[in-house]
């Protein structure tokens, strides 16, 4: 009976070329807005790491200027990095399983002779535990060893881009790279590695592209490497130097610990307020004690990560496919009622009323899938152009959970516009359309 | 009243020409009451729709209440028909969306006429009908004999000089056939010519003449013998609601 | 004319006007919607920087030799670096300042007059030359503009000589005469004294300070973050300069690489989703709009098949060919009327979500004007094509039995 419906559905399309292209386009195009725009969101603001964000929580502490609040509109506004100082102060306390501070640098790589000018690349300084708290995916080798946090080490993790630019891919583990004037052992390369949010550091622009190069925090001095992130700064900084710019008070460093339940959490926070008190009594933070202990996701919120137009953009194109179903049901109406003698026919020839109403009803699914499948095709495009004109990288492509929910979408799309007019046709009186004239 | 003279209505195909009328010439005086009779396909709704100003035709002349018909404007025609003619269908024709009192309301709103006599002409006409109490009903609410009385109480609230009836008792009973009969000859009576086209000889055996129709032409006239007209037999005369 | 009847027919089928109805309420909700997220990226769109933009490079010297980490040495490469761009044919200014216009931030910092107790306030703060100003394209209104004697080398020093933009101005010195007057910052040591303050400046940055600026006589270049310069080229050089520049420059140093761009770029990379948004919303607006004049001419059309006879009925009855236009006319337009009181709750309705997640979509009566013109016009449009397919139908349908 299905294929027989089935059938009756794609001879009715056909019959009718205009209308069906104007009933298939309409709920295409719905679909095709929902879903890209339900696909932008959903790109934008998934969680980057659904298994262990809600462990890692980043560190602030209110160390800002005792005269003022540090500036923005925030409701509780607190500076959004740490002083080197404090990471100091608080790395080792032995709570977290895992641990790491870091920022951005921009530093000189030196391609092996008669390979072209030094670069400039972007690197990260960090800890060994930064590639498994932030699931770091690897083609070859590995972190470092957290032996080589302290020394440091002149190792280095390099990303699979970089990798073919200096080696021409392949494993390239045990070969060196020249940062600055220092030679540097490959201890680790990525695999291609792009997360939509770059989760661990999202004071800039929260969809860079993560860094091509990983070395050791502990070059920070020995190195006089400079941040290519956000400084804040409320107090004059009297010495210049490198040196004197760590020991400032200058906010600079993102700090990430990984706790693994709330007691943890407690007993972290415990220890942080220690340390903040025991700063006041050194003359430091001199503001109401303030100590952040946020969640990776709470963190995406608060940094208003995700760009505000893209929620109100879904609504609104949900409320659009609303609209083409709201459509679909008026021009299914007029067609089928203006079919209401065939089903008379039927009727007389012994279809009972249930038989009509599904047959209608699989007509309407048959056209809600029809119209999600053109749909579907049609948001691809829609996301390609996405992908080239938003600053977010090739990031939105449609993966099978998005193409199942918007293919049972226009399922749903295709029954509830449906049901009335499938309804109506199948209560008509079998009688009232068999009068000849 | 109106006077058709060698009217001729051709309908082409590519293949074939039909004569639904052809050479036509008809007279009726004011006041008569004239049946039009004759099989199907003999040109009796062709008839109507010119005599009704429907339909154009390609010869002839057609002076309808001494007025020139023969080759008027749309709008004109539709202008005669809503103030002269007024039609009674075989199916009614009610607009099923609206209720009594609208329905005989719409000829009158066509003819612009101010609102209290509007109000005045459709109860006075529903009454003569006898639906005054039915004004906020609709269609599908009542019999067909009582929408055959709206449909009378349309023409008389409209107080048309020609009244068209196609087949009026064609969807009745034969109670009720007698009923909506009666109801015209009293509008007949009244001084109201009536032009009735219909195959059933009972029901044309009321009217005064009888004109009967084949393939498009006048074939025969009959003149009823004077005297009352024939009256349905006792035991069928439905009770007035 | 007739609005009673109408009104009572249209009660009798009130699924198929009222999906006419909900249609229309809910487009108007989401147009008028769309267009305050269109104005209101717009406005933004539309912000002039004030400088000379058409016409400006950053030309970014990033050095990796080590004799770049004296600080002499980078002075003198300054010097020369100005000299080179200045002497480029095709060019009418070069500065050396880390400004760079439209990238979304800068540097800032919180001044206050020297020796009060007002509240700092912050302004984007950034080294600057005697070119600096004619560079960007912006003219000095009051007081003088930074001479080449007031480019301190030393970052310590003690008294700088500064030019501030009007906006800035007015925010520090509400009565005026800020020219002459000293600002401090955190250091109570460290003087800016005010020399000249510049008509126009607008640089989008965080905490709503695009339109403040300050140009402090100093210059900016340094072996980690490298050296900075903005250029404006003569009408039409763009292309002549952009092809020398980067050779020339490592030509005259080596040590270092050079990226050269124009602000046109960095401000459209800048600007891009924003466009990107607006195209879009625009897109959705077309889109809808057309969908609901295609659901209209449906359920129009669907409605004089199905009322064929009751339209050749009125023919008969006397209606005239515009009465049955007008008929449907009034009968869509009450429809359409409907759908917009309807959809002005609705356009309310949704703002106040919007705005719980989008800054400033506010809804005005305007863009609800605006929508409501938008489809009474494609409710009549619409409705126009079945409307006078219904004025065809002959008068002699009544006298066709079924």
């Amino acid at each position: 009976m299905l294929g027989y419906n089935l059938w009756l559905a794609a001879r009715s399309v056909r019959r009718n070329p205009v209308l069906s292209i104007l009933i298939i386009g309409g709920i295409a195009l719905g679909i095709t807005i929902a879903t890209s725009f339900i696909t932008l969101h959903h790109v934008l603001a998934q969680d980057p790491l659904p298994d262990r964000s809600s462990r890692l929580h980043y560190v602030r502490l209110d160390s800002w200027d005792p005269a003022r609040a540090y500036p923005g509109d925030a409701e509780k506004p607190i500076p959004p990095h740490i002083t080197y100082p404090d990471m100091r102060g608080i790395m080792k306390s032995g709570i977290p399983a895992r641990e790491n501070g870091g920022f951005k640098a921009n530093l000189y790589v030196y391609p092996e002779k008669d390979k072209g000018r030094p670069f400039r690349a972007v690197v990260r300084l960090c800890f060994s535990d930064f590639f498994r708290m932030f699931e770091v995916p690897f083609a070859h080798g590995g972190p470092w060893p957290e032996s080589a946090d302290e020394g440091p080490e002149q190792v280095i993790v390099i990303d699979h881009a970089t990798n073919d630019t200096l080696f021409g891919g392949g494993n390239s583990v045990g070969r060196t790279v020249r940062l600055d004037e220092r030679e540097f052992k490959v201890v680790g390369v990525l695999a291609p590695w792009r997360p939509t949010i770059k989760m661990y550091d999202m004071t800039q622009f929260a969809y860079q592209e993560p860094e091509a190069i990983y070395m050791p925090f502990n070059f920070v001095e020995p190195m006089e490497i400079r941040t290519a992130g956000n400084t804040d700064n409320w107090k004059a900084n009297t010495d210049n130097t490198p040196r004197g710019f760590l020991y400032s008070e200058t906010a600079w460093l993102q700090f990430w610990v990984e706790l693994e339940d709330e007691r943890k959490v407690q007993e972290y926070r415990d220890f942080l307020e220690a340390y903040v008190m025991e700063q006041k009594k050194l003359g430091r933070f001199q503001r109401p004690l303030d100590v952040r202990l946020t969640p990776l996701p709470a963190l995406i919120e608060e940094f208003q990560v995700v760009p505000e137009e893209t929620k109100g953009m879904m609504l609104i194109s949900l409320l659009f496919l609303t609209v083409c179903a709201l459509n679909l049901t008026g021009l299914l109406l007029g067609k089928f009622l203006a079919r209401a003698p065939e089903v008379g026919v039927r009727r007389a020839l012994g279809a009972s009323r249930r038989a009509v109403f599904l047959q209608h009803v699989v007509e309407c699914e048959f056209i809600g899938i029809v119209g999600g499948a053109i749909g579907l095709l049609l948001s691809m495009g829609v996301l390609f152009l996405f992908n080239k004109s938003f600053p977010f990288g090739e990031v939105f492509h449609l993966d099978a959970a998005m193409a199942g929910a918007s293919i049972l979408l226009s399922l749903v799309a295709g029954l509830l516009a449906g049901l009335y007019p499938a309804w109506r046709v199948c209560t008509l009186p079998p009688a009232a359309h068999l009068r000849l004239g | 009243m109106l006077e058709m003279t060698n009217v001729s209505k051709i309908f082409r195909t590519d293949l074939v020409e039909t004569h639904a009328l052809r050479d036509f010439s008809l007279r009726a005086k004011t006041g008569e009451f004239l049946s039009i009779m004759g099989p199907s396909g003999s040109g009796k709704t062709t008839f109507l729709n010119v005599v009704g100003l429907l339909d154009t035709f390609d010869k002839g002349t057609y002076l309808l209440d001494g007025q020139d018909v023969s080759r008027l404007g749309d709008d004109e025609m539709s202008r005669i028909r809503n103030r002269k003619i007024g039609f009674v269908f075989q199916s009614f024709n009610l607009i099923p969306d609206l209720n009594v009192f609208d329905n005989v309301d719409v000829p009158l709103r066509y003819r612009g006429l101010p609102r209290g006599e509007r109000k005045d002409r459709i109860e006075g006409a529903l009454a003569l009908v006898g639906l005054a109490s039915r004004t906020r009903h609709v269609p599908s609410q009542l019999s067909g004999g009582q929408q055959q009385r709206v449909a009378i109480a349309r023409v008389l609230a409209g107080r048309p000089a020609l009244i068209l009836a196609d087949e009026p008792t064609g969807n009745l009973d034969t109670a009720t056939a007698w009923e909506i009969m009666d109801l015209l000859e009293r509008v007949n009576e009244q001084g109201t010519t009536i032009v009735m086209v219909t195959h059933n000889p009972e029901c044309a055996d009321r009217a005064l003449r009888q004109v009967h129709m084949l393939d498009g032409r006048v074939v025969d006239v009959d003149q009823a013998p004077p005297g009352p007209p024939l009256r349905a037999p006792s035991g069928t005369q439905a009770t007035a609601s | 004319m007739e609005f009673g009847p109408i009104l009572r027919a249209m009660g009798r089928n009130k699924m198929r006007f009222g999906l006419i109805v909900v249609e229309v309420a809910l487009t108007l909700a989401i147009v008028a919607n769309c267009v305050g997220l269109i104005l209101d990226t717009r406005r933004e769109l539309s912000k002039e920087s004030g400088f000379d933009d058409d016409h400006l490079l950053s030309v970014r010297s990033t050095p990796f030799d080590k004799k770049f980490r004296d600080e002499q040495y980078i002075e003198q490469s300054i010097a020369q670096d100005l000299a080179l761009l200045r002497g480029l044919p095709g060019v009418a200014a070069a500065s050396n300042t880390p400004l760079l216009p439209w990238q979304g931030g800068g540097s800032s910092g919180t001044l206050k007059e020297a020796g009060t107790q007002n509240e700092p306030l912050r302004t984007q703060f950034y080294g600057g030359d005697d070119g600096t100003l004619d560079t960007l394209g912006v003219a000095i209104i009051e007081g003088r503009n930074l001479a080449p004697e007031d480019v301190q080398i030393d970052p310590n020093a003690s008294s700088f000589n500064v030019v501030i933009s009007k906006a800035y101005a007015d925010l520090l010195f509400p009565e005026g005469g800020a020219v002459g007057k000293a600002l401090q910052g955190a250091r109570a040591d460290r003087a800016f004294r005010i020399v000249g303050v510049f008509d126009k400046f607008y640089n989008p940055y965080a905490w709503n300070i695009g339109p403040y600026g300050l140009f402090s006589g100093t210059t900016s270049g340094s072996y980690a973050g490298g050296t900075h310069y903005l250029v404006r080229v003569e009408r039409g050089a763009m292309t002549e300069v952009l092809k020398a520049l980067e050779e020339r420059m490592i030509a005259l140093d080596d040590g270092r690489n050079v990226r050269v761009q124009t602000i046109a770029e960095v401000k459209g990379n800048f600007q891009r989703s924003m466009k990107t948004v607006v195209l879009s919303l625009n897109i959705v607006i077309g889109l809808l709009v057309f969908v609901t004049a295609v659901g209209i001419v449906g359920l129009t059309a669907f409605s004089v098949t199905e009322r064929t006879r009751q339209i050749g009925t009125r023919r008969a009855l006397g209606a005239r060919r515009v009465d049955v236009l007008r008929y449907f006319l009034l009968e869509n337009w009450i429809l359409t009327s409907l759908g917009i009181s309807l959809g002005l709750i609705g356009a309310y309705a949704l703002n106040m979500v919007l705005v719980t997640f989008v800054d400033g979509a506010r809804m005005d009566w305007r863009l609800l004007a605006a929508g409501v013109a938008i489809l009474w016009a494609t409710g009549f449009g619409a409705a126009l094509g079945p409307a006078m397919r219904a004025t065809r139908i002959p008068p002699a349908i009544a006298t066709r039995n079924v």
